[in-house]
């Protein structure tokens, strides 16, 4: 695989790219975000001034939520669904360092959501390592 | 008479609160670390992102008290679990690295953060003194208490990494709890 070898220019684009495409190609989703699991947005399509809040309550939530995953004896979360009066915030793991959160209107297909976020996940998660600026300093 | 009180550990990133509940609860520490990125890489490999959970208890001529540990993040970013976890805190531990001046006015911003949030009784916890030196050690506490002023709060050096030095720390912010439930008329009454 080729995406060790990209720069973390040309992962922020191409994953803000992959988050788009999975709006066009769900209506009804109206924003998408891949957050770290400490709390930075790694790349995202939402409104910049809601970026790096959103970006530190799903990692907050992703953490519990492997808590919740081990109530039910597993300690690996994949996804998380919240479904309020609007519509759905889903939560999925992207690898174990990200988080992808996809936001949508009340009648989006559950069915087809899942479906796209599993190839977004899929074309995300060769892309994290280099939307990390580890060890900086 | 049994008693359970909420405490709250807060502090700046990377100033020992995921350690000294560590250290001082019975129970293994329930946790929500996550790796760090960014510059705070360079600090330390874990950080607590959600909200960590301890417990300790005391018996003593047949009163139990229960002490309900909870840490939560030290970055600003994460400030709306700070809101969260402290509904219904009976008492607030502030931790101070005494080994970082320049995390001192954060400290002082985490305390002043919760200080609006509940009236509740204060311990300002000053970590990483690196001296045995009584003058020293006093010096130290005299700056951190102008540099971090709580009003009302008790100051004390500990070492969070200790289990002994760390219970006995949330010892000091157990007394000052049960006073306050002494003045409290209404649970007076109750008792």
């Amino acid at each position: 695989m080729t995406s060790q070898l990209i720069t973390r220019t040309e992962a922020q684009a191409e994953s803000g790219e992959i988050l788009a495409s999975l709006c066009t190609a769900l209506p009804l989703v109206s924003g998408a975000l891949l957050a770290s699991a400490d709390g930075h947005p790694l790349a995202s399509n939402l409104d910049s001034s809601r970026e790096k809040s959103s970006a530190a309550i799903v990692a907050s939530s992703f953490a519990l939520g492997q808590r919740l995953a081990e109530i039910g004896g597993s300690s690996e979360v994949q996804e998380m669904l919240v479904r309020h009066g609007d519509g759905y915030v889903a939560i999925y793991a992207v690898g174990s360092d990200a988080a992808l959160v996809v936001v949508t209107m009340q009648n989006v297909n559950l069915g087809m959501l899942k479906l796209k976020a599993a190839h977004t996940i899929s074309a995300l998660e060769p892309l994290v390592p280099a939307l990390f600026t580890r060890g900086v300093q | 008479m049994n008693y359970d009180f909420k405490v709250v550990v807060a502090g700046p990133f990377a100033s020992g609160k995921t350690t000294m509940i560590t250290a001082s609860s019975d129970d293994p520490l329930v946790g929500t670390e996550a790796p760090t990125s960014g510059d705070e890489a360079g600090v330390k490999a874990l950080t607590t992102v959600g909200v960590e959970f301890g417990s300790l208890s005391y018996e003593e001529d047949g009163e139990a008290v229960e002490l309900s540990l909870y840490g939560v993040p030290g970055q600003e970013r994460f400030s709306f679990m700070w809101d969260i976890v402290s509904v219904g805190m009976d008492g607030f531990f502030l931790l101070v690295d005494a080994s970082r001046p320049e995390t001192w006015t954060n400290s002082k911003a985490i305390g002043e953060y919760f200080a609006r949030l509940s009236r509740c009784p204060v311990v300002v916890g000053i970590n990483r003194v690196d001296t045995d030196d009584p003058a020293a050690v006093s010096r130290v506490v005299d700056e951190i208490r102008h540099a971090v002023s709580m009003p009302g709060a008790t100051y004390l050096t500990f070492d969070v990494m200790d289990r002994v030095s760390a219970q006995n720390a949330l010892m000091e912010l157990l007394l000052l709890m049960l006073e306050q439930e002494l003045r409290d008329p209404i649970l007076l009454e109750a008792s």
